[in-house]
């Protein structure tokens, strides 16, 4: 990877480019579609959202990103531009070289992603020694100014501390400094908050976004809550059944949602105005079966609006906005979509 | 510290049991004094030399004052001699746990050297062929029984190509190394297989589950290399298992090695023992099995503390 290391660090335009990325698994039960042609695009600096229910891939999809997948039984195709270098045709050598120095990843259970029998400095220290190739002298001394820079308390004492030392909110800022130490231009975060307290949830991602501004670093943020990324992200992805199907800038999605399931998404998050023991509306149903999708639009089984040809012909993503894409027959606002809100009881045109 | 004390306190009492209880065995053996006098030759020694070995024996004694002569005996290194030969019994147990010392560390050092990398690759790639061929070749070994292994490597190494003395005898590694190894490389070999067989089994399914958690993800991910993910992060959590039985051997090796012994001709101590309890030289078994007892307990001493370097969180007694 001497090119990327040596190439002029461009810190605008397009950093990350994804097209029609599929990841099978093949298991004993059949083909698992875990990711089924995604397509998007990321700029540097910028923070990108992917949300969705839990199996409906988005973990898989920032593994198969950086590369980070077992190779046995798995089906991969599409291309992954990361700065304009192909990832999905390198060797595991190279990726080596770009995992934590180019992208690096933090993970939804910060009790078990640190190891528990090397001391805490060591494992912050060691992307530095295999990328930087920095001395043990010069490392510590980064990995102290890292510990204090994520508002960890007594740096020099938590260096020769063992991860069951430490609360499940410091390892989460912990795993974030190792994420951060060589000081990667894109940070895939799997679900950072959802393992922490809820106190400690908002302070998490609070020093995930400073760090990211500070650093001019490019963030995907994968979680299952849409209050997470609504503050915290620029553009958000929604995905189901391994697909996306609403993409839109973070503002716009939330003001103008297309896809029924975006909103009933957002339907499910309880809110402020409501009166109290005021019921969640809940999605009926499960995620599908990503060996056997269902035919047509694979959310119209839990789907209010579904007519027979939204399960039959599977819709292709369309541009509300240039910037907003969605797939659906029926999308929030459609005459379909007001006729079943009026049946519903509901006023059509009000969340 | 506390951990260490309180693992001192576990070894204390376990010395203080095994000496009581091998004390007491004496008594519970049916016409011991007659088996004594018999083993000494009855006819040849008169009614006065038979009290005399007696009373040095303190078998007429009441059971708790045996007990303190016993312990102050074994104290004081005042072993006597065996009845057959008059042979000290500390010499005899010293020759004997030398080369049973012997046998036991190399057998120990080859079986983890064959194990520990062949366990790293097989998990690594788990499923693979070398994962197939290295588990039925454990399996072979574990289930080989190791007379017929020393017989069957007797027989082609020593008689058909004779790269090896059919008999070993102790020679001390810095009189004549190459002649040191001749002779102890056979029943090292006889002894490691098998042990390397369920060292690379144990080890082998530790290593699978470690490298499933999510900290070999985040060491993968800040692009740590394979070997150093396998041997920096996955081994040290993965050796309990195999600490675990490799310290069972130590003993089991020490005073039971005898198959391997007697098949080699090597005077080592499990081989003693058998003897001795033939012959009835309680006196020189009551003394080996205490011996024995503080090689386990002191390997299992070694070992509590060692389990505390493996895993921290050992230390503030979360896992036990």
């Amino acid at each position: 990877m001497s090119t990327l290391q040596t190439a002029f660090r461009r810190r605008t335009g397009t950093l990350l480019r994804v097209e029609d990325l599929v990841t099978h698994f093949v298991t004993a039960g059949g083909v698992v579609r875990a990711v089924d042609g995604v397509t998007f695009s990321l700029d540097h600096g910028k923070r990108l959202g992917v949300v969705g229910e839990s199996g409906c891939g988005k973990t898989i999809l920032a593994r198969s990103i950086m590369g980070l997948l077992p190779h046995r039984n798995v089906i991969r195709q599409g291309s992954v531009l990361f700065e304009g270098t192909e990832l999905t045709t390198m060797s595991l050598k190279d990726r080596q070289k770009i995992w934590g120095a180019e992208m690096a990843m933090i993970f939804q259970d910060p009790m078990t992603s640190l190891n528990p029998v090397m001391k805490i400095g060591k494992q912050l220290a060691e992307p530095l020694r295999i990328h930087l190739g920095s001395s043990r002298e010069n490392a510590r001394a980064i990995v102290l100014k890292l510990l204090e820079d994520v508002g960890i308390p007594e740096p020099e004492k938590r260096f020769d501390q063992y991860a069951h030392e430490l609360s499940g909110g410091m390892r989460q800022r912990i795993m974030i400094a190792m994420a951060l130490a060589c000081g990667p231009s894109v940070l895939f975060a799997d679900e950072p908050t959802t393992a922490l307290d809820v106190t400690v949830q908002a302070q998490i991602l609070d020093l995930i976004e400073d760090q990211c501004r500070e650093r001019e670093m490019a963030l995907v943020l994968v979680t299952h809550d849409l209050g997470v990324v609504a503050g915290h992200t620029d553009q958000i992805i929604v995905m189901y059944a391994g697909k996306i199907i609403e993409v839109a800038p973070t503002a716009s999605l939330f003001s103008k949602m297309k896809m029924p399931y975006t909103e009933a998404l957002f339907q499910s998050i309880p809110k402020l105005e409501d009166p109290s023991h005021t019921r969640l509306t809940a999605i009926g149903g499960r995620p599908p079966n990503l060996i056997l999708p269902p035919e047509g639009c694979r959310f119209s089984p839990r789907c209010p609006y579904a007519t027979d040809k939204c399960r039959t012909i599977e819709p292709e993503l369309q541009a509300a906005e240039p910037d907003h894409l969605y797939a659906c027959h029926h999308p929030v606002g459609s005459d379909r979509w007001s006729e079943v809100q009026v049946s519903l009881g509901r006023r059509p045109g009000g969340h | 510290m506390k951990y260490f004390l309180r693992k001192l306190g576990q070894l204390v009492i376990v010395v203080f049991a095994v000496t009581f209880t091998v004390s007491l065995a004496l008594g519970a053996i049916p016409y011991a004094e007659e088996r004594i006098i018999a083993a000494k030759g009855s006819g040849a020694i008169n009614e006065e030399e038979k009290n005399k070995l007696l009373d040095s024996l303190n078998l007429r004694e009441p059971t708790l004052v045996q007990y303190g002569y016993f312990v102050g005996d074994l104290v004081t290194l005042d072993w006597g001699v065996t009845l057959n030969g008059n042979q000290p019994i500390s010499s005899s147990i010293s020759d004997g746990l030398k080369i049973s010392l012997r046998l036991m560390i190399y057998g120990q050092l080859v079986a983890l050297l064959l194990a520990i990398p062949a366990a790293v690759f097989a998990a690594y790639r788990s499923g693979g062929l070398f994962d197939r061929f290295s588990t039925t070749f454990s399996f072979g070994f574990i289930s080989t029984p190791n007379y017929v292994l020393a017989t069957v490597l007797g027989l082609l190494l020593t008689v058909r190509w004779k790269l090896f003395p059919a008999i070993s005898t102790d020679v001390g590694f810095f009189e004549a190394p190459w002649d040191h190894f001749t002779n102890f490389f056979l029943p090292t070999i006889v002894l490691a297989l098998p042990l390397a067989g369920t060292y690379m089994r144990l080890l082998r399914s530790d290593l699978i589950n470690t490298l499933q958690s999510d900290f070999i993800t985040t060491a993968r991910a800040k692009g740590v290399s394979t070997p150093r993910i396998l041997f920096g992060h996955a081994l040290r959590p993965s050796l309990f298992s195999l600490v675990t039985a490799a310290a069972v051997n130590v003993g089991a090796l020490v005073g039971g090695s005898v198959v391997v012994e007697t098949a080699f001709n090597l005077n080592g101590l499990g081989r003693r023992t058998v003897l001795g309890i033939f012959a009835s030289e309680f006196r020189l078994v009551q003394i080996t099995v205490v011996v024995l007892a503080l090689v386990y307990v002191m390997t299992n001493f070694l070992v509590d503390i060692l389990y505390g370097f493996l895993d921290p969180r050992v230390r503030v007694g979360r896992l036990g």
